[in-house]
């Protein structure tokens, strides 16, 4: 089935279609499988216990969930109490998994029914509105970061001197974590969206006139020394060659960075008035309901990933020339 | 001048030919031309007094051992690079900087891989002020020159390194600059492409108005195509001497084996690697490869 398996253990060497869908799958699986395991296997790990027949003990309830020490410390009580007593009198339950972590169907059921279920409160968002608010948060931060980072970046990667105007500081500040600019962002910009966009700004800004610098630098030079040769100089190069030389290279640091804005998200959200998916999650987490606090993760990764496959896809089809290297 | 070793294949035709070649208004006057750079923290001399001038529609190449700075004066020219000290007129008018009326054609291919090859001949043009209405027939033009019609809409990446070399060399003709400077720009091609290239450069350049500065390490072609051989001198890099070429024009198929060829090239090579370190020590390292004794009884493979 696998006549080249020796490739998958040489060095830098390309898969087969074959191998490369196999392993693209167990790259998925493994991680549900294991997930799967800890779940519905129950003597893998379970260290708790559901009740289903409370057995006279005051605090149990069907349905609550207990240490398994606790309980057998507790059944151990009552045969103490009358050694004759009647098996089927005693406490009952099931090994169990603590209440944070939701076996596979629980997470799937509430990748559905957390967009199904009305919100608490009335006044409070459906989980596709918190979402939507977040997804808004993320662009307009990562849109103001490219209107500065990028140009900034592309002037600091073509003129020695607009590097070292502009490199120094922006090493300096871009090891300022972000969240810490948190209380001084509401102070000045208020309590809503624009802290946390500017949080998202800070985040991304600085790394961005970094990366694109770097991008810029590393721009074949013969490029930028035939246009002088043909008479082309100053912003007109910047624009005519720089820029589309760089063009499929920024593309995918403007992806990376975007992976990066999902992560200060999460921060940003909690900063000010609680909004957006970060909301849901701690909300859901306050009530218990752990399956709706993974499926919101989840829905975190999976438009992470599907913005990324589409951006890559795109990517292909905007810079045909790109494909050769 | 009589004692010069080249004069013996040196014929009257050639002899009237050079003659009237230094007697064209001069293009291109490089003046006590010095250039060194930084590097660790030294100053390293690259280039000392060099003085050359070149005449309308010469051909020149430049050979030297590697370090002699070739590269670094073609890249002067073009103004790539600043002068330390000297100077380099073009048409009387100092170089300061770029300029359409220097074209290059560089060693790494230096086409713009995200536009076609139409569109890579007309940038030069079209950054001189022309519409890309009176730009586009014009680069066709130079196109169907090179015979390359078929690959109009093409992306670099689709071409052999000779078709990219040879839209480089049309991409800088376009502008119609008075001096092509050619940085080694066959160096990446193997044999047979390289002298196809060659006769390709030598037929456009007898058809048009252009000075052509070319760099190589091949003395061969050196040779092949140049008028005068600018032969420098390494660390620092200066003037050794200008040799003439001895060779009728246009060149013969078999000129390469001609004897003013093979002479040519025996006193460029007495010329460029009079000094270069003899490869004595070669013997040594042959004997640690083959691992045995020195003294050992081995057979000699020859």
């Amino acid at each position: 089935m696998f006549n080249n398996l020796s490739a998958w253990f040489t060095p830098r060497t390309p898969l087969d279609k074959q191998s490369k869908r196999l392993l693209t799958f167990g790259s998925f699986a493994i991680p549900i499988l294991l997930w799967c395991l800890f779940s519905y296997v129950p003597f893998i790990w379970h260290p708790q216990v559901e009740i289903t027949q409370p057995g006279g003990v005051s605090y149990f309830r069907e349905g609550t969930l207990v240490d398994k020490e606790i309980f057998q410390k507790e059944v151990d009580k009552k045969l103490a109490a009358n050694p004759d007593l009647d098996p089927a009198l005693l406490p009952q339950g099931e090994p169990a998994n603590p209440v944070y972590l939701p076996a596979p169907h629980e997470v799937v059921t509430a990748l559905y029914t957390a967009f199904t279920t009305p919100p608490k409160r009335n006044n409070e968002p459906w989980l596709h509105e918190s979402l939507w608010h977040s997804i808004q948060v993320i662009a307009w931060g990562f849109f103001w970061s490219m209107v500065f980072g990028v140009p900034l970046g592309i002037l600091a990667g073509t003129y020695a001197s607009a590097s070292h105007l502009i490199e120094p500081f922006t090493e300096f500040f871009r090891y300022l974590p972000a969240p810490a600019f948190g209380a001084l962002a509401v102070a000045i910009l208020g309590i809503y969206d624009a802290p946390k966009i500017a949080i998202i700004f800070i985040g991304t800004f600085f790394q961005m006139v970094l990366i694109v610098s770097a991008t810029t630098r590393k721009l074949n030079i013969a490029l930028v020394e035939a246009s002088l040769t043909l008479g082309c100089k100053g912003l007109r190069m910047i624009r005519r060659v720089v820029l589309p030389g760089i063009l499929p290279d920024l593309y995918r640091d403007m992806r990376i960075l975007l992976g990066w804005a999902w992560t200060y998200l999460i921060v940003a959200e909690l900063i000010g008035t609680s909004s957006g998916i970060t909301w849901f999650i701690t909300q859901q987490a306050r009530y218990k309901n752990f399956d709706n606090v993974f499926a919101a993760i989840l829905i975190i990764g999976i438009i992470g990933l599907i913005t990324d496959m589409i951006l890559a896809r795109l990517g292909k089809r905007l810079f045909p020339w790109h494909t050769s290297k | 001048m009589n004692s010069h070793p080249l004069n013996e294949w040196i014929t009257p035709e050639i002899q009237d030919r050079n003659e009237r070649i230094l007697k064209r208004p001069p293009v291109l006057d490089i003046q006590q031309l010095h250039k060194s750079f930084e590097h660790k923290g030294k100053q390293i001399e690259v280039l000392r007094n060099v003085d050359f001038t070149a005449y309308k529609r010469e051909f020149i190449c430049v050979v030297g051992p590697s370090g002699c700075g070739k590269s670094t004066l073609a890249r002067l020219i073009a103004g790539l690079e600043t002068i330390d000290d000297g100077s380099i007129l073009m048409d009387g008018k100092k170089v300061t900087s770029p300029g359409p009326d220097r074209g290059m054609v560089f060693q790494s291919y230096s086409l713009f891989p995200w536009m076609t090859v139409k569109e890579n001949v007309m940038f030069g043009l079209i950054e001189s002020g022309m519409s890309k209405t009176t730009a586009e027939p014009e680069a066709l033009q130079w196109i169907d020159l090179v015979g390359l019609e078929k690959f109009t809409e093409s992306y670099p990446h689709q071409l052999s390194g000779g078709m990219k070399q040879r839209v480089a060399i049309i991409r800088a003709l376009a502008n119609q600059p008075k001096v092509l400077l050619m940085d080694e720009p066959f160096a990446a091609l193997d044999p047979k492409n390289r002298l196809k290239m060659q006769q390709y450069l030598l037929e456009i350049w007898q058809n048009i108005d252009i000075t052509i500065f070319f760099i190589t390490h091949d003395l061969d072609e050196a040779i092949y195509l140049a008028d005068r051989i600018l032969v420098l001198d390494a660390h620092p890099g200066r003037v050794k001497e200008v040799v003439n070429v001895p060779l009728p024009r246009p060149r013969a198929n078999d000129t390469f084996l001609s004897p003013a060829f093979m002479g040519t090239k025996a006193y460029l090579e007495s010329l460029v690697h009079h000094e270069e370190e003899e490869p004595e020590d070669m013997e040594d390292k042959l004997k640690m490869v083959r691992m045995v004794s020195v003294n050992s009884d081995v057979p000699d493979i020859f």
